[in-house]
């Protein structure tokens, strides 16, 4: 009797638990992990191909399923996660899983987020080229997990080039380094009649490897230091393009004005060939079919040649669900592998992670199917022995000041530009105009940056 | 536990046999009706609707998530068609400004890029503060008109604005991205290029807003439409168009506008609750040749299927089972119209998941009874014990003679019994009584006639002892040759003879022989001569002496 009783005492104790817990077993339920990434933006996307091919494969034997939630750019993904972070109105949910630079982990809380270290094994780390993962590495845990990297190139709408080389003597050459290359923009700008040759995507980059190369230091106690030889060393050349004209400082990215040959030469990421079009449309609505050229990173003479070592990382958002946090690494894994990586990375321009997967692609790039992309890994491989590759620097607020300071370069120059051609157009004598707006700008950059 | 199941097992066996205990007996029934009682109840309570089917949380769940995803589509939807409607008025009534203020006719702005370019600068506002009123993810104007109709592949202008890096339902943190128009457009108001951008919309690409271009329309209202999905060339997108035509003053059809729901967008404002079906998902659908195409969205819980563009379809009784991507669904369907056109909203969950759920409330229900089941037998154990205590109680002071009035019953019936019994014992004891009484007296009797039988004991001892010594001298007055010779004429007796000789012997009388016999006295004296004769003797005196004699050598060799 008391053992039946004792028996009923537990079963009903027990049954809440036996009638939540045995709900579909939880166990048996495919994990859905949400990915917000920056790989393809609304083109069809190399990196939801591979999640694609996760899915049927390594995910579906594992019950993981990843959902691509969003497709976006470096800059959007940091507001998009800042505002779900912080709980703004409006704002969903933080993904399970995202991409972006270091620099966003600050935003949404370093202790928010999965250490990789915890999932991965020491021997599976190892395969990883050691100062990618270092670039992950927070507060001493490794948050962002490289799965793609790229260095920055020139790119160059050939088509277009060769005719204003033929009709002023160009030459490609003088692409290759920077006073030469903005001295070609001030030519292009006149030869078109204003329209403009060059686009830097990135100014902040642009100073910070200069800088670099030229032994100076561009951030200095955290912020940008505009006050240095360097900084104008590398900043007039620029600044004389910008103003007279052939460097465009309008806001948005290159690919945007090679679709319509408004720019026909950018310098970028690796990964920019995949907005880069074989065509440029006209405002009839006629096009051009044109031929793409890649060189290495332009330097100033005299300079060491640095590049920048640039790739948002994956990340992982901590996850009470156990089983969420070894899907996300199932799946860290899956993506790095060298063929995934090595799938990956060559159909978008992006560099592969793994010392493994790049000395392969490295050592044989007839392996690579498109031309175009053979050509780019061609420039990169012209660059590995010579240049020196530099991370984004990691300092409070980083995000925010390298915006900051890219639009106020932005801002500066094209008003210089405007006001330039306004008074040239009034009869002012157009080199002692530039030389005023060299200088009053590089004041005011200067200004802006101290304060 | 095991004590207690044996108990049972013997109770079973022993009500089989019929010598069952009353305690036992008595748990068997409590057992069987309790058991019999919530059977009933569980029945009628699923009789009458209280108790559903093992399917019917599913069930409605799917019917309740159905109702709402077709009631939230046709609400999304007429916001739409109201936005658009007041969309292509402000759009009909912009360019007849626009017309007026460059003199021109709607005519006159084919391969005119810069008529074109101003027309969609003047656009612009006003299709980029509808988009930001409406749940949409994107909102176009597309044009009869085009920029060069000299052109092989045939194209018309038009606005188209996305926005880009859509994360959220909620679109306001997202910039906004032209999609088609002129890039010149796009940068005047500081917004960037669609990734896979073009000036013009290719004719082929939506045939359902070209068709809605191409006809006469008599009210804008009346020809709005939900179009089918399209795929965005180069991109990964798909996306829905809300339709309607864009009229000049005199009501001729120069154009569509409208709203852009893209898949993306779909599944983000679309996902059904999670709760208990964390895998149940919405679908807007459309036929087609092999069964079902169209969006999807996901659930709350994060849940996304890996589905196929295409679902088949069977009805199954009031469900439908789908297929899609290797994968079996089990959901339903509702028509809906959504402006002009007929679209199917689904809802449904992996039949993995379906059953997986039926099966955890087959389980519940297993619990439940198993506990029911326990909870009788504790009940029926401990009751039967209860009830049955007090009056093994009693009766096993009914054993120990203990009465009622020393430890009083609370039990009616054992306060009777023992009244009873007590009045039994009573008469018991009387009869006891009378009994013990009876049998002194026997004893007495049985002691009287023992001394009587002694004395007749004796007194037969002594006769015997006379009868002895009388033959014993009358042996020595007989002549030994007269009484062989009275032993040898017995045997040559007749039987009559032989019958008064026994008479003789006997002690009878001459008169009792007679009448004995029934003979007369003549009769008698002729027998008697006969006798005489064959025994030799004399007289009647002589016989009974022989005949003592003989009696005694008989008694004497026995």
């Amino acid at each position: 009797m008391k053992k039946l009783f004792a028996l009923f005492l537990v079963s009903a104790v027990m049954l809440p638990a036996i009638l939540g817990g045995c709900g579909r077993g939880a166990s048996s339920e495919p994990v859905t992990l949400t990915i917000w990434h920056v790989y393809g933006s609304q083109t069809e996307s190399p990196l939801n191909d591979r999640i694609n091919e996760f899915n049927q494969t390594e995910g579906k034997e594992n019950g993981i399923v990843v959902s691509v939630a969003s497709v976006t750019n470096s800059s959007a993904i940091d507001e998009m996660l800042t505002a779900s972070a912080h709980n703004e109105p409006g704002a969903g949910p933080l993904p399970d899983l995202f991409t972006a630079y270091p620099r966003v982990a600050e935003e949404i809380g370093p202790e928010n987020l999965l250490d990789w270290e915890e999932v991965l094994s020491e021997q599976e780390l190892d395969t990883y080229v050691e100062e990618f993962l270092e670039e992950g590495r927070i507060g001493g845990r490794l948050l962002m997990l490289p799965i793609a990297k790229s260095t920055e190139l020139l790119f160059l709408n050939k088509t277009i080039f060769d005719r204003f080389a033929a009709d002023t003597g160009a030459s490609e050459g003088s692409l290759l380094q920077f006073e030469s290359l903005f001295d070609l923009c001030c030519q292009y700008y006149d030869w078109s009649e204003g329209s403009e040759m060059f686009q830097i995507n990135d100014f902040y980059h642009y100073f910070l490897t200069n800088i670099t190369g030229l032994g100076g230091q561009f951030i200095r106690d955290r912020k940008p230091d505009c006050s240095s030889a360097e900084f104008e060393q590398v900043y007039l050349p620029m600044a004389r393009a910008a103003i007279h004209g052939g460097l465009c400082t309008g806001e948005g990215y290159a690919s945007d004005r090679w679709k319509t040959a408004e720019v026909i030469s950018n310098i970028g990421s690796t990964a920019g060939m995949l907005y880069l079009r074989d065509y440029v449309t006209y405002e009839d609505n006629t096009t051009e079919d044109i031929e793409t050229r890649v060189y290495p990173y332009p330097t100033f003479s005299g300079a060491s040649p640095v590049a920048m070592q640039r790739g948002t990382g994956l990340f992982a958002v901590k996850s009470q669900d156990e089983r969420k946090n070894k899907a996300a690494a199932i799946f860290a894994k899956w993506i790095t592998e060298k063929q995934h990586n090595l799938d990956f990375v060559c159909a978008s321009g992006y560099l592969p992670v793994t010392d493994d997967a790049s000395s392969t692609l490295f050592s044989d790039l007839s392996a690579v199917d498109n031309e175009k992309y053979q050509m780019l890994y061609g420039a990169v491989d012209q660059m590995y022995g010579s240049y020196s590759f530099c991370p984004l620097p990691l300092y409070n607020d980083s995000g925010s000041i390298q915006e900051q300071f890219e639009a106020t370069v932005k801002e500066v120059l094209s008003a210089a530009h405007e006001s330039y051609v306004a008074r040239v157009e009034q009869g002012e004598d157009p080199e002692t105009v530039l030389s005023e707006f060299l200088a009053s700008s590089l004041a005011e950059i200067r200004n802006a940056t101290e304060q | 536990m095991k004590l207690r199941l044996k108990d049972i097992r013997s109770a079973l066996g022993a009500a089989r046999t019929g010598s069952v205990s009353m305690r036992r007996r008595l748990m068997l029934y409590f057992f069987a009706v309790l058991l019999l009682f919530s059977l009933l109840i569980a029945m009628l309570l699923f009789l009458f609707g209280a108790i559903d089917p093992l399917d019917s949380e599913l069930e409605w769940a799917l019917e309740n998530q159905l109702e709402s995803t077709a009631n939230f589509v046709e609400w999304q939807c007429n916001n739409q068609a109201a936005y658009a409607i007041s969309l292509s008025q402000q759009l009909t009534s912009e360019i007849k400004e626009e017309l007026s203020d460059s003199k021109l006719t709607f005519d006159r702005l084919r391969n005119d890029p810069d008529a074109l370019e101003s027309v969609q600068n003047r656009l612009f506002s006003i299709i980029h503060s509808n988009m930001q009123l409406v749940p949409c993810s994107g909102a176009f104007c597309f044009l009869n008109t085009t920029v060069n109709d000299t052109l092989p592949d045939k194209s018309y202008q038009g606005l188209y604005l996305k926005y880009a890096n859509l994360y959220a339902e909620n679109t306001i943190h997202n910039d906004i991205c032209m999609f088609r128009g002129f890039s010149s457009v796009a940068r005047e108001n500081d917004i960037n290029l669609y990734s896979t951008w073009q000036l013009e919309t290719k004719e082929g690409l939506f045939p359902e807003a070209e068709a809605l271009m191409a006809s006469k329309h008599e009210s804008i209202s009346k020809a709005g439409f939900l179009s089918s999905v399209y795929k965005l060339p180069d991109s990964w997108e798909n996306v829905r168009l809300f339709c309607v035509p864009v009229l000049d003053p005199d009501g001729n059809t120069i154009g569509a506008c409208g709203f852009e729901i893209s898949n993306l967008y779909f599944m983000l404002s679309h996902k059904a609750l999670g709760a208990d079906q964390s895998q149940i998902f919405c679908a807007l659908f459309d036929r087609c040749s092999d069964g079902y195409t169209g969006q999807i969205s996901g659930n709350q819980s994060g849940y996304f299927p890996l589905v196929d563009s295409v679902f088949t379809a069977e009805n199954d009784g009031n469900r439908t089972v789908f297929h899609s991507g290797g994968i079996e669904y089990i959901g339903k369907i509702r028509e809906v119209r959504l402006g002009a056109t007929g679209h199917v909203v689904a809802v449904m969950v992996p039949a993995e998941e379906y059953h997986a759920l039926v099966r955890t409330v087959q389980l519940k229900i297993s619990v439940i009874l198993f506990i029911t089941a326990i909870a009788i037998l504790i009940f029926a154990l401990w009751g039967s014990k209860r009830y049955v205590a007090p009056i093994l109680k009693d009766l096993e002071r009914v054993k120990e003679g203990v009465g009622p009035e020393q430890e009083g019953s609370r039990i009616l019936e054992i306060v009777d019994l023992f009244a009873f019994l007590e009045q039994q014992d009573l008469e018991h004891e009387a009869a006891v009584s009378a009994l013990h009484q009876e049998a002194q007296e026997a004893e007495h009797r049985l002691e009287h006639l023992q001394s009587e039988l002694s004395q007749a004991n004796r007194d037969y001892e002594l006769a015997q002892v006379e009868i002895s010594r009388l033959a014993y001298s009358r042996k020595q007055e007989v002549d030994p040759d007269e009484f062989r010779f009275f032993l040898g004429g017995i045997s040559k007796f007749t039987p009559t003879e032989r019958k008064v000789f026994d008479l003789y012997l006997d002690g009878k009388s001459a008169k009792e022989i007679i009448e004995i016999l029934g003979i007369s006295e003549n009769t008698l004296k002729f027998h008697n001569k006969n006798l005489y004769n064959k025994l030799g003797v004399s007289s009647r005196k002589q016989l009974p002496r022989y005949a003592a004699l003989m009696k005694q050598q008989e008694t004497g060799t026995d």
